[in-house]
């Protein structure tokens, strides 16, 4: 059972931040500690005593509640959500598509592995900016800028895990004659379970942090351009209601989507 | 049921097997024993067509089936999962061939929860399982301990004895050779070549 040690040596969480306990025994942990966060928050609040530099979760909260139940807040929300979602499916499949061809033949990664460092070290900002500059002020131009940022890291971690695929259960493949839909499914997409898992899981907390920058610069709604909004006229309270609402709901997405896939992929690993 | 003509096979510039002809037919078990590193995983893996990369010819049936030096299993799926999914049968037969190695009662089990025993027998019941015209084993038995190697050994000789499979079994050691085989022939020398006198 060489092969599973390999792949649990490589933890797929380890990129991502972990913020719910892997043992049932860490959840009040976690409780306590976003509670501690939350109150020293408040004190910092109190501390400041200027609400309109510093609002505390008294003023915050009570904002986003309002927002969400009579402002429109959950219109922005399901726009940005929906660039996220889109921009996500795009890099994965296509960044999966890439580094599967790297990973399995080696004239191909000669060829294109320049490139892959050139698009890995293209800041942000400046895709962002060429996007628009190119494609538009438009839906197209801001989903095609997120999803180039996020492409190249997920065609690393795919192309790893391409190479590291077990010969063995290749050859298996191969002497039993298994159809090509049946050795991709049972046999390589397994093996790159791990690896898809973590390239999704760093791979939505890169995106939706390069959405608002996108919706900063150059869209007309979602939280980015809200925040954009408040910004210029200096609401420090409404910039932190949106914000906070818009960073609970990728930890939930997180925690009750991502984690749950992730340790449904690895079951077969538990004893 | 086979037929080998091999005239040579080069790793490299290295050539490492010389001119190979061998004829294996139906209900034939052929032990092939030689110090390792001789090329004998290489010639098994050209009869797998696994290995390609050769000069020479090799006619042997579709319905080929292989035992590997390890069990080779899918550890992300259940041993009966194994064999349906891999060897290709319905789940009746998958059962049946669990029975007939004795895992009857572990068909949910994963690969990870069993003994190396027992992956050993899954292994051996995926090869059977799959109805193979020919069965291609290599070393199936090394690093087994000596009770482990008998009890194996019985297995597939019960298995071998109830079907008409021709067989080619690659091994080191002369004592599981003459237990399994009906013939036995000697791959030596650089490049290796078969000497057909037994021992």
């Amino acid at each position: 059972m060489g092969r599973a040690n390999r792949l649990s040596r490589l933890r797929p969480g380890a990129l991502s931040v972990k913020w719910a306990g892997d043992r049932s025994g860490a959840l009040p942990v976690t409780a306590i500690s976003i509670a501690a966060m939350v109150a020293g928050w408040w004190v910092l609040a109190l501390l400041n005593g200027d609400p309109s530099v510093l609002p505390g979760p008294g003023v915050v909260l009570p904002l986003a509640w309002h927002e969400l139940t009579q402002g429109d807040l959950i219109y922005h929300l399901a726009v940005t959500l929906r660039r996220v979602a889109l921009a996500f499916l795009i890099a994965m499949s296509v960044g999966g598509a890439i580094g599967l061809l790297m990973g399995s033949s080696r004239g191909i990664d000669r060829w294109l592995d320049p490139w892959l460092i050139a698009f890995l070290n293209l800041p942000a900002l400046v895709t962002i900016v060429l996007c628009y500059l190119w494609i538009g002020l438009n839906e197209a131009a801001a989903v095609t800028a997120v999803a180039i940022n996020k492409i190249p890291t997920v065609v690393i971690t795919i192309r790893e895990g391409t190479r590291a695929l077990d010969r063995q259960l290749t050859d298996v493949a191969t002497v039993f004659r298994m159809s090509r839909r049946a050795r991709l499914r049972h046999v390589i997409a397994p093996q790159l379970g791990p690896y898809i898992a973590s390239a999704g899981r760093s791979g939505i907390s890169l995106i939706w942090k390069i959405v608002l920058v996108v919706e900063f610069l150059g869209r007309s709604d979602g939280i980015g351009f809200k925040l954009h909004l408040y910004f210029q006229l200096f609401r420090v309270d409404m910039v932190l209601a949106y914000a906070l609402s818009f960073v609970i709901v990728m930890l939930l997405i997180e925690a009750l989507i991502l984690r749950p896939w992730e340790a449904r992929a690895t079951r077969w690993r538990r004893p | 049921m086979i037929s080998v003509a091999i005239e040579n096979k080069r790793i490299g510039e290295t050539q490492v097997l010389g001119p190979i002809a061998l004829e294996i037919a139906a209900g034939e078990t052929l032990a092939v024993v030689g110090p390792s590193g001789v090329g004998k995983t290489t010639l098994l893996r050209i009869l797998a067509g696994l290995d390609r990369d050769f000069t020479g010819r090799v006619d042997a049936p579709a319905r080929r089936a292989m035992v590997f030096q390890e069990p080779a299993l899918l550890p992300w799926r259940s041993a009966l999962d194994n064999l349906t999914l891999v060897a290709g049968v319905n789940t009746a037969t998958a059962r049946a061939a669990l029975g007939e190695v004795g895992l009857g009662g572990l068909a949910d089990r994963f690969p990870g929860q069993m003994s190396l025993g027992q992956q050993r027998r899954l292994s051996l019941a995926r090869a059977f399982a799959a109805a193979p015209e020919v069965l291609l084993m290599d070393e199936p038995f090394v690093s087994l301990d000596a009770a482990l190697v008998d009890e194996m050994l019985a297995l597939t000789e019960r298995l071998l004895a109830a079907r008409t499979i021709a067989t080619v079994f690659v091994t080191h050691s002369m004592a599981e050779a003459t237990r399994l085989a009906t013939r036995i022939v000697r791959l030596k020398g650089h490049p290796a070549m078969l000497d057909p006198s037994p021992a």
